[in-house]
């Protein structure tokens, strides 16, 4: 009998600093190093997990289905699971597009994951923004975290709330990814640094993603950007991270100022005008 | 005009942003986290703290102020109890008790070995 999967919560409190564009790329990166990683959507009512894998016209049944209590509405699990195409280790549970969150419940929430872990390695929980009964549906089932923030004061103090409050449910040690780091502005002192964000939320850090354009384009295509044949550095971020959740020792990716010192700030005003 | 130009080529971290956006999530946090004990617990904290100092203290009136302070980084939960005796009572008796006893039993003892210096 094989070890059955770990189920991760991904998670930030603040909205827009990046969960599921992180959870689509975990989940693929490590479906490419051969896990069997199932992605839940656990945004109700503002689903978007399905829209960033490009998988948004092959919803039919959702997490919701697989629990109506009419039999006749009520799908299978394996049903509602959406296989991608480019990527056979690799589905996708789509979130209900309902707006009312008690919809499901934790223990639901938990009964789903768990089962999910029978037959998948990775059990990834997009998690929606704030701390209310969406965010207590998508830890409920979790035994990892991984809180992404951006070096931002408002992200900051929202991830420090989401990291107290697991603490209290009893999700605990979770793991920080900084994301839309710019280098730049670190050096021209103008944004927290890694060694900041470090110091003031005092989690373990998984990794760094910079700031990169290619999130955009990426998410307008529908194409995780960990799939691309030449990743750009947050797409090998994204890489090297998943290469840390399986447990290897990978260093951190030396996001190096381009043209620092003088001779880059002499550019840097001929740039602006 | 010129050193304006000046300054922005021999920046030396003059927009000190980062250090003020630090300072001010430090001071936030240390608020927020202690933020989150509701008035209840607050209230039900108040009511045992009073019940274990008047075992000890009489107190002025059943007034007391425990709050929380913060200053800077830190925060320290504060009790200002006005209060008017020591109380001697129930602990202070116990504590007379035991030392009677130990008095009495060092006495016997001291008796025997009178008595066993004599019987010698």
């Amino acid at each position: 009998m094989s070890t059955s999967g770990k189920v991760i919560v991904i998670t930030s409190g603040k909205g827009g600093v990046g969960k599921t564009t992180t959870s689509a790329n975990l989940g693929m990166a490590l479906a490419s190093m051969g896990k069997k990683v199932v992605l839940v959507d656990a945004d109700f009512g503002l689903r978007n997990l399905d829209l960033l894998l490009g998988l948004e016209n092959r919803v039919v049944y959702t997490i919701l289905d697989t629990l109506s209590e009419n039999e006749n509405d009520r799908c299978r699990l394996d049903q509602a699971l959406i296989k991608d195409k480019r990527q056979p280790n690799l589905a996708l549970l789509p979130a209900a597009q309902t707006r009312d969150k008690s919809a499901i419940t934790p223990e639901q929430m938990k009964k789903v994951t768990a089962e999910l872990t029978e037959s998948y390695d990775y059990v990834l929980v997009d998690c929606p923004a704030g701390i209310e009964q969406g965010f207590k549906n998508a830890i409920a089932g979790a035994s990892e975290a991984i809180v992404v923030t951006t070096p931002e004061v408002s992200a900051v103090r929202d991830a420090d709330r989401v990291i107290g409050l697991m603490e209290a449910s009893g999700l605990k040690h979770p793991r920080l990814i900084l994301n839309r780091l710019r280098p730049q502005m670190v050096e021209e002192n103008n944004m927290m640094s890694v060694e900041d964000v470090l110091d003031i939320l005092a989690i373990k850090l998984l990794g760094v993603v910079p700031e990169d354009e290619q999130v955009i384009i990426t998410t307008n295509r529908g194409e995780p950007m960990v799939l691309s044949a030449t990743p750009t550095q947050a797409a090998q971020a994204f890489l090297n991270i998943a290469r840390r959740i399986e447990g290897e020792e990978v260093p951190f990716l030396s996001l190096q100022v381009p043209d620092s010192g003088f001779m880059g700030r002499l550019k840097a005003l001929f740039r602006r005008r | 005009m010129v050193f304006d130009l000046l300054d922005k080529l021999f920046a030396r971290g003059q927009s000190n942003s980062r250090q003020q956006a630090c300072d001010r999530l430090k001071m936030v946090l240390a608020y927020d986290r202690t933020a989150d004990i509701s008035s209840e617990a607050m209230n039900s904290m108040r009511r045992e703290i009073l019940q274990v100092v008047k075992r000890y203290f009489e107190l002025q009136d059943e007034d007391l102020e425990v709050g929380l302070e913060r200053s800077g980084n830190t925060t320290a939960l504060i009790a200002n109890i006005p209060i008017r005796r020591v109380r001697r009572g129930d602990h202070d008796d116990q504590l007379l008790a035991t030392a009677k006893k130990s008095e009495e039993a060092s006495k016997t003892g001291s008796d025997e070995s009178a008595k066993l210096d004599k019987e010698e």
